[in-house]
């Protein structure tokens, strides 16, 4: 019997800490399947799923409930000169049922952040069980760290449906315990764009916006990418990923740019 | 106090309610446009969005919608100022609704920009119940000519480079009294543009913009910051801070920008 695949949190290389003051610090160790091929740039669907934990961590402990993601923006506005970062998350707002949060990233040896993602958590009306406690890095979500031999994409499952389509399957390495995890979801915008662009390994994405709108229930999630312009400086692209088993229900609307690399 | 009209007069905005199905119809006059380009200014953009979608909500609500955020994307310039624009909900939670709004230019089928907000539901206390009758009182007023640049005429200042300020005044403010979204949409973009020299201005392309609280005192003073710049295009960081109230956060925001020659180079397809 095949060993499953162990969950993609603990091949981020991730250590952190959740301060007092609701901020989040970490480091990650940034394996080269995780970056866009070819280069020592963290996928930006990567940093995604950092901030989504850097910010959704101290969202669920002020609110006392989980918070799942409504919206997440991701801007790259840099390239790097090396893989392993640093970030720090803090919360900006903190109403009675939304918080915004912002995640700046900072590669090793570098003093200025490349990128910032701003994502919105809400508030749901389940109440935390008594014995929950924000993870910390050794938790076995995150620890042991594991070694990804292959490209998070193929690691994911996602495989194209067409040219500027691709899928996947709810799979239990990339859930988040209800539905597909937010960052493999900005994954799968991000792979549909390449895919669109020809996966010719000449353009990187560079910013995702995404709205997240429902659950994936049925699977698998397809994602579409529509180019809305392109020339020499870089594309944009709207997604929609769907419920392709549940009538194709739309469950994420998102934005993407591309650039040249 | 300010005797200008409310600043929505001047966006000629018809907007059209058809059974939820939301549309408008709306000619940019030059002075709402990007300085020394033909390109609709994306803080005006984020006016008629936020309009348009807000309406949308708060109407599915049935309380006012105050934004939570709103990202516009503007791809090209639009060949005709004549616009059409149409909105719909991607999510319509109990408390949070998600509006989308695609811009078109007269004569073009294809979109040339659009916005993504989310609005949240306010309390249900009678006194908050959205009509929009009040969107039809401004609707009822031909459209107002503004001999004056927007941002002029909102009264936004220039107090340092990449540094502008707006105090909240009658012509500027939404339904429940405070700086309306789009204006402030627009305060972030002013604040870009004056973060680049005469030599090299820039048109702000995209924004995403996060209201983090309502300006209370004021003036509200936002600043740039540009993260990367290069001859045709530049992202920036903009904070925005009630001074009146001990720099609280008002909103942040990620800008995108094109170099002006780059930008007027464009030839619209």
């Amino acid at each position: 019997m095949t060993e499953p695949s162990p969950h993609f949190f603990s091949q981020l290389g991730f250590d952190f800490a959740v301060l007092p003051d609701d901020r989040f610090v970490g480091t990650a160790k940034v394996q080269p399947t995780l970056c866009i091929p070819g280069t020592v740039v963290p996928r930006p669907s990567m940093l995604a799923t950092y901030a989504d934990i850097a910010i959704g961590f101290p969202a669920a402990n002020r609110f006392g409930f989980p918070a799942p993601t409504l919206d997440l923006s991701m801007h790259v506005f840099r390239t790097p000169t090396a893989a392993d970062l640093s970030m720090e998350a803090k919360l900006v707002k903190v109403g009675k049922r939304v918080i915004v949060g912002e995640c700046w990233f900072t590669a090793d040896g570098e003093d200025d952040p490349y990128a910032v993602c701003v994502a919105t958590f809400f508030t749901t009306a389940e109440p935390l069980s008594e014995e929950w406690r924000t993870p910390t890095a050794d938790n076995p979500m995150f620890s042991p760290r594991q070694d990804l031999p292959e490209p998070i994409a193929d690691r994911a499952g996602i495989h194209t449906h067409a040219p500027g389509s691709v899928e996947v399957q709810l799979a239990p390495h990339i859930s988040n315990g209800t539905t597909v995890q937010g960052g493999i979801v900005a994954l799968l915008a991000e792979r549909a764009c390449e895919s669109a662009l020809g996966d010719d390994g000449r353009h990187a994405v560079t910013g995702i916006d995404l709205r997240y709108l429902s659950a994936l229930r049925a699977g698998p999630a397809r994602a579409t990418a529509e180019p809305l312009r392109s020339d020499d400086q870089g594309s944009h692209f709207w997604v929609e990923i769907t419920d392709a088993g549940d009538d194709d229900r739309l469950i994420v609307h998102g934005l993407v740019t591309a650039r040249p690399l | 106090m300010s005797d200008h009209p409310h600043f929505s007069e001047h966006l000629d905005f018809r907007w059209n309610n058809d059974d939820g199905h939301f549309t408008a119809r709306a000619e940019v006059q030059p002075t709402l446009c990007a300085p020394g380009t033909e390109w609709p200014r994306a803080g005006v953009l984020a006016m008629y969005a936020d309009n348009l979608g807000g309406f949308m909500c708060s109407v599915g609500f049935g309380t006012p919608a105050p934004t939570l955020d709103l990202s516009v994307h503007v791809f090209r310039r639009p060949p005709s100022r004549v616009l059409h624009l149409e909105s719909r909900h991607l999510r319509k939670g109990r408390s949070i609704a998600v509006a989308e709004t695609w811009f078109t230019a007269e004569g073009e089928d294809e979109p040339f920009a659009m916005a993504v907000a989310s609005h949240m539901k306010m309390g249900d206390r009678a006194e908050r119940k959205f009509s929009l009758g009040y969107a039809e009182v401004r609707r009822a007023k031909p459209t107002a000519i503004l001999d004056e640049p927007i941002e002029t005429r909102a009264g936004i200042t220039v107090v340092a480079p990449a540094t502008v300020e707006i105090a909240a005044a009658p012509h500027v403010i939404n339904g429940i009294g405070t700086l309306h979204g789009g204006v402030l949409a627009l305060l972030t973009e002013r604040a870009v543009e004056s973060a680049f020299t005469d030599d090299d201005p820039h048109v702000v392309t995209g924004l995403d913009v996060r209201y983090l609280s309502s300006p209370r005192i004021g003036p509200a003073r936002a600043v740039a910051n540009v993260l990367r710049g290069d001859p045709t295009d530049a992202h920036c960081w903009v904070e925005v801070v009630d001074t009146g109230d001990g720099d609280r956060p008002v909103v942040h925001a990620f800008a995108t920008t094109r170099a002006r020659g780059a930008a007027q180079g464009e030839e619209a397809p």
